[in-house]
């Protein structure tokens, strides 16, 4: 009955979620649409907009910054994979299951978090990568160069923090949703609050004083990592700005290990 | 009861749960012990499946406790390896196969890998296993349930109305399972709302009615108290008898408190 001669490998709340997240339909639709959606909307966005700023004078817009734009859509999917991570398994019950394997709740909430970080994070790099070399030659073809717009260096520290800062914001939106998702157990709510949460202040923000709060101090903050010049219109130093992100999404998981180990399952 | 003798399968001391006015269950005390197979029966929201929950960590109780082999669940070392359990068969990820399903779970268990294909052999879903779970019917689910309960090879199993959905072949298939798996000395219980099913099984009975213990004997005894009515009398009877009139504790000679 007991056999413990046998050899066992030893429990990885990890490797099950890898397998789960690999192993469902959805998610695998998710990563393609988080590496396809950001450099097709760039493309669209930068292909129209063309320069108005008369040549030989310096222009004032964020030209890298605009070719990142599309990370509108790959922050919505990242939101879409951070969430459903753990709102499916709420969904069809699921949970139970993995809480029985796992009696230690906190671990596989972090290992879910874990597991939608390295992905969204992986892929957003990627992803922004592209949408850079895709949408730059676009924009220059509507006068977005020298002299008015230098060429950006890609070899000095500012693009390329524009760039990789930018597949960290989606992580970060990826973990927000984790968080979020696991305080609400619903899917269907949890994508809507982040989305919401992370873009609506941005476009309800009227009066310049309340800009400048929603910049430095919502999760809208976060955008701030792909300012590559200085604009009025920019109030937080990029790294502050994502961090501020961060600390929203880490905020959110922490509120959601404590309900998680005190709540009962939902059947 | 010698106190030096190894712990029953599943101890419930004095077991209360109340959702907000609602007294799911109401002072249950009951040991199941191994080698045998105890059935819990009782109608639909008797409390059958929150004991069972409690017993697994996912709802905690009230008042008093639940433990497998002497220990709470969440101090169990490798818990999927003490004791196996099937609550809802139908609480799967629709986008998952049988396969990724039962290999996520050894994979958080400890387990390995090649069990899981050869747990699906054994209960007979080795043609479905590549096939996503959300367009199984319930009887496929159920034996997909009865595989994650048997995945650590437990010695103690736990399976809450298995046999819902299963047909003619899949019931003959799961009764010779348990008989096997009380042959082997494990720790059996199960539940159900229909007692016709578990004539032939059911070694002991609890019959479990708003969340209090109605009766708990041997089989052997309860249909005993069921002799006077006309014709043989069957589990169904006794079954009846006792959540209709209630209250009366059934308790046979044999029986053992902890």
């Amino acid at each position: 009955m007991t056999s413990a001669a046998v050899r066992r490998p030893r429990p990885s709340v990890l490797r099950a979620e890898w397998i789960k997240i690999l192993g469902s339909r959805g998610t695998l639709v998710a990563f393609g649409l988080l590496a396809t959606l950001p450099v097709a909307f760039s493309a669209l966005i930068v292909a129209n907009t063309p320069s108005t700023d008369p040549p030989g004078v310096p222009g004032d817009d964020d030209i890298v910054a605009n070719t990142l734009v599309g990370v509108l859509a790959g922050v919505v999917v990242a939101a879409v994979i951070g969430a459903t991570s753990i709102g499916n398994e709420e969904r069809s019950g699921m949970i139970s299951t993995t809480y029985t394997a796992t009696p230690r709740r906190p671990r596989v909430i972090l290992a879910k978090a874990s597991v939608a970080v390295a992905i969204t994070l992986v892929i957003g790099v990627v992803s922004s990568w592209v949408s850079y070399l895709v949408a730059r030659p676009l924009q220059r073809d509507q006068g977005y160069v020298a002299p008015s717009y230098p060429e950006p260096d890609l070899l000095s520290a500012t693009p390329i923090r524009a760039i990789v800062g930018t597949g960290l914001l989606t992580a970060a939106v990826a973990l927000y949703a984790v968080g979020i998702a696991t305080v609400v157990r619903r899917t269907s709510i949890a994508i809507p609050l982040v989305v919401a949460t992370l873009l609506l202040p941005g476009l309800l923000a009227t009066s310049d004083r309340i800009q400048e709060f929603v910049g430095r101090w919502t999760p809208f903050a976060g955008f701030s990592v792909q300012h590559t010049v200085q604009r009025p219109d920019y109030h937080a130093g990029p790294w502050h700005g994502l961090g501020v992100t961060v600390a929203y999404a880490v905020l959110a998981v922490a509120v959601g290990l404590v309900l998680a180990r005190r709540r009962d399952t939902a059947h | 009861m010698r106190s030096d003798l190894p712990p029953p399968g599943l101890t419930f001391e004095a077991l209360t749960k109340r959702f907000g006015s609602v007294v799911a269950l109401d002072d249950v005390t009951f040991t199941v012990p191994p080698g045998a197979v105890t059935v819990l029966v009782g109608p639909n929201g008797s409390g059958k499946t929150t004991l069972m929950r409690i017993v697994l960590g996912l709802a905690g109780p009230t008042a008093g406790r639940a433990l497998v082999a002497g220990q709470r669940y969440r101090h169990l070392h490798n818990p999927l390896t003490r004791i196996g359990a099937l609550l809802d068969a139908t609480a799967v990820n629709p986008g998952l196969t049988g396969r990724t399903h039962l290999r996520w779970l050894a994979a958080a268990g400890g387990i390995p890998t090649g069990r899981a294909d050869a747990l699906l052999e054994s209960v007979g879903l080795s043609t479905a296993a590549r096939r996503r779970v959300g367009g199984w019917s319930l009887g496929m689910k159920q034996r997909l349930g009865v595989a994650v309960a048997l995945l650590g090879d437990p010695p103690v199993l736990m399976l809450d109305e298995p046999m819902n959905g299963l047909d003619p072949e899949g019931m003959v298939w799961f009764r010779g399972l348990v008989r096997n798996l009380r042959d082997e000395g494990r720790t059996v219980l199960l539940s159900s709302h229909l007692m016709r099913e578990l004539e032939g099984i059911a070694d002991r009975v609890v019959v479990i009615h708003h969340g209090r213990i109605a009766a708990d004997a041997g089989i052997d005894s309860l249909l005993a108290e069921g002799v006077g009515t006309s014709g043989p009398p069957t589990l169904e009877d006794v079954y009846l008898r006792l959540v209709t009139t209630t209250e009366q504790v059934v308790t046979a000679p044999e029986q053992v408190r902890p």
